[in-house]
């Protein structure tokens, strides 16, 4: 079958922005920006993070010591307090294990059952925006379009 | 080939452009066996005049510093110059590279005439010859620095274009005089190579003292040469004729390279050393379409060939360098390469000519053949009969014909920029060294014969020496029989000048690096000036009354490479 050259660019280009992937950095941002349409990394003093949308009724990731919960924001003051519920465990890594056991005392304990998680504005140390990192993203892809292109160029002409 | 099918075509014009709407019928085409490829290998038969064996310059700094590498550590591409140069890595590294090339040529000096036929000639005016443009990859490379057994080591693995099959070019004539009807035809060649040699290296390198590195290159080398070649004959715009010839064999080695860098402060020296080892060529195929015969133009042949497998025999080479770093910001350095191609040797099976004279009346009927030793039945019978001698010999070596092609390289680099974050480096080069083709010489033995007729002219001796020596027992005809047999079993090699083709190349480029990401864009312009064949870039010897131009050609690289970190 005879294939189409618009194809075979759409297939070169997609490959190209998979491989290169959208890459983001980190801006300074604060708790008042909480509710706006950003995508928002909160680290807390026992360096927990949380990550996502922070806004009442959207999903975030909290992450632990070698844990990741999913949740669902319930409610966000505007000192900056965020109240979680409905916390499941999604990920946990089993090389944090040891870490896990000596911090025991000191971590946010999320009991099964327990379906609120209240993070206290006095606990958080940094709030960043995760924003697209423009010029990162389009060194990327030009290596990796190259790259892409080379690596086809000699499967093209071996096989 | 192309010169004796302008004959056959040429000859038949006038009646064409009368009936063209005729020449329109189906063509017929007759599949036969190869009288046009006796029993030679590809490089006799002048398929591989233009192919480079030579590495090409790989990494954008080196290749626009003049293709010095030597002794610069460098990133993972840096194992074609010296293995001990990758240390130079200092973090994962991934790199890609590739070319975009081009170029123009004028002719210096052509033949007035075209000879057709023992007694017609065409005006031959207005030759142009360009080279034609192209794109290939470069390499692929992965790089790890690791700390090995204590001290600063790396690992690289690459898959890189060795050698193109050849640069090729357009080269075009008009025609005019009675065979033509004093119409202009313009006749026309394209001439197109594609693939080429590669290359999957392993490297490693350590440091073996703070002053001395040391690294090994493990290459496994193969491919697929192709050429091709297509001939259009066109009278006012309209192609009446055409035909194609092509080539193509598969080439394999495995081959080992050593190499040390020594540090002294700013002065960085290095070498390295190529192994020699043997280059297989291996199912060939030539085959030649040829143009529809005059007067009818309604049938064609279809010649199939299969070149004989060869072995080249790649001689030893060495390389050393030094680079100077005269402060942070300004670098220069200087390599030299010995290749010395001169010293390099085909082995194949052995063949033996035999030449005559279908009509013993008719000096016209000349014919040749090559009978291989792979050919047990007949060579046992021509053996039996006394016709071959030392016949239990049955693989021959003999010179390979290509030139040295030592290179003396120069460059430098300075940075505009230069910090933990951003450099943007300039750089310049320049490169002397030989084309892997050397010159082509018409080569005489008739003293009363001008060049271009030498062939016809050992034939002509050799008939009027059998008339007065028919048994050829005299020293003179012997000699003229030797001398027609060695041209029907080298062919291409008999055409070999003693003066190789100097090239001279100036190179300049820029990178950028930001944090991870660095790219390089780098332009190489090669000049040089060549004796070649007249209108036939392959099987001259075909057409016996050879004729040779001078060119002036200019060959441009745009080369495109790019290196992430991790």
């Amino acid at each position: 079958m005879q294939r189409s050259p618009w194809l075979r660019g759409g297939a070169f280009v997609c490959l190209t922005l998979l491989a290169a992937g959208c890459t983001t950095k980190l801006v300074p941002a604060a708790v008042t920006d909480f509710g706006a349409e950003k995508n928002i990394l909160v680290t807390l003093r026992d360096g927990e993070t949380v990550k996502g949308h922070i806004e009442a009724g959207s999903w975030v990731t909290y992450t632990s010591i070698g844990r990741v919960y999913r949740a669902q924001v319930d409610s966000v003051s505007l000192g900056g307090d965020i109240v979680l519920k409905r916390p499941y465990l999604q990920e946990e890594y089993g090389r944090y294990s040891l870490q896990r056991e000596r911090m025991d005392e000191s971590m946010l304990q999320i009991p099964s059952g327990v379906d609120r998680i209240e993070i206290n504005a006095y606990k958080i140390v940094k709030v960043e925006e995760v924003a697209f990192d423009r010029a990162r993203s389009a060194r990327s892809a030009a290596f990796w379009g190259v790259t892409i292109f080379v690596a086809a160029s000699i499967l093209g002409a071996r096989l | 080939m192309p010169r004796i099918l302008i004959g056959l075509v040429l000859l038949g014009l006038p009646g064409f452009m009368a009936t063209r709407s005729e020449a329109q019928a189906v063509v017929t085409t007759d599949t036969v066996g190869a009288p046009l490829f006796p029993d030679r290998t590809a490089a006799e038969n002048g398929w591989l005049s233009r192919f480079n064996l030579d590495r090409e310059p790989l990494g954008g700094r080196s290749r626009a510093m003049g293709g010095t590498g030597m002794a610069m550590p460098g990133d993972a591409e840096a194992h074609v110059y010296n293995p001990a140069a990758i240390l130079g890595m200092s973090a994962i590294q991934v790199a890609a590279e590739f070319k975009l090339y081009s170029g123009h040529g004028s002719a210096l000096s052509f033949p007035a005439q075209l000879q057709v036929t023992a007694t017609d000639y065409l005006d031959a005016s207005d030759y142009r010859v360009k080279p034609r443009g192209a794109s290939s990859y470069n390499a692929l490379s992965f790089g790890v620095p690791v700390t090995l057994v204590g001290n600063r080591g790396a690992f690289a693995l690459s898959y890189r274009r060795v050698a193109l099959t050849g640069y090729g070019d357009e080269s075009r004539v008009q025609l005019q005089g009675a065979l033509t009807s004093n119409a202009q035809a313009t006749y026309g060649e394209e001439d197109l190579p594609r693939n080429g040699m590669d290359a999957v290296t392993f490297s490693a390198a350590r440091a073996i003292i703070p002053q001395a590195d040391l690294g090994v290159n493990f290459n496994w080398e193969g491919g697929t040469l192709k050429r091709s070649t297509s001939t259009s004959i066109a009278v006012l715009g309209n192609v009446f004729g055409s035909g194609s010839s092509s080539f193509t064999q598969d080439v394999s080695a495995f081959s080992f390279d050593a190499g040390t860098m020594l540090h002294f402060g700013s002065l960085q020296l290095g070498g390295s050393l190529y192994l020699g080892h043997d280059l297989h060529f291996r199912q060939g195929e030539e085959r030649i379409t040829t143009i529809p015969a005059a007067p009818t133009f309604d049938h064609r042949l279809l010649v199939i060939g299969h070149p004989l497998d060869h072995d080249l025999g790649v001689p030893t080479m060495f390389s050393v360098g030094s680079s100077y770093r005269l402060n942070p910001r300004i670098t220069f350095a200087a390599d030299f390469l010995y290749r010395p191609w001169g010293h390099s040797w085909i082995t194949r099976t052995r063949v033996e000519p035999f030449i005559g004279f279908a009509d013993p009346a008719d000096p016209s009927t000349y014919f040749f053949t090559l009978i291989p030793a792979t050919d047990t039945e007949r060579w046992n019978a021509l053996a039996n009969a006394g016709l071959i001698s030392d016949p239990s010999i049955k693989e021959e070596t003999f010179w390979s014909g290509l030139p040295n092609t030592h290179s003396l390289r120069v460059g430098g680099e300075y940075y505009v920029k230069k910090s933990a974050k951003f450099d943007f480096p300039v750089r310049l080069g320049l490169r002397l060294e030989n084309m892997p083709q050397r010159n082509l010489v018409i080569p005489s033995v008739d003293p009363s014969a001008t060049g271009d007729k030498a062939y016809t002219g050992a034939v002509a001796l050799y008939y009027q020496s059998l008339q007065t020596d028919p048994g050829c027992a005299s020293g003179a005809c012997q000699a003229q029989r030797d001398y027609l047999k060695r041209m029907a079993e080298f062919n291409y090699l008999n055409f070999l000048g003693d003066h190789p083709v100097g090239t001279t190349t100036i190179t300049t480029g820029f990178g950028v690096r930001i944090s991870e990401w660095s790219a390089d864009l780098t332009l190489e312009r090669t000049n040089f000036k060549v004796e070649r064949f007249f209108l036939s870039n392959f099987d001259p010897l075909l057409n016996p009354t050879s004729s040779t131009t001078f060119e002036s050609q200019t060959l441009l690289n745009i080369v495109f490479s790019t290196t992430m970190r991790f």
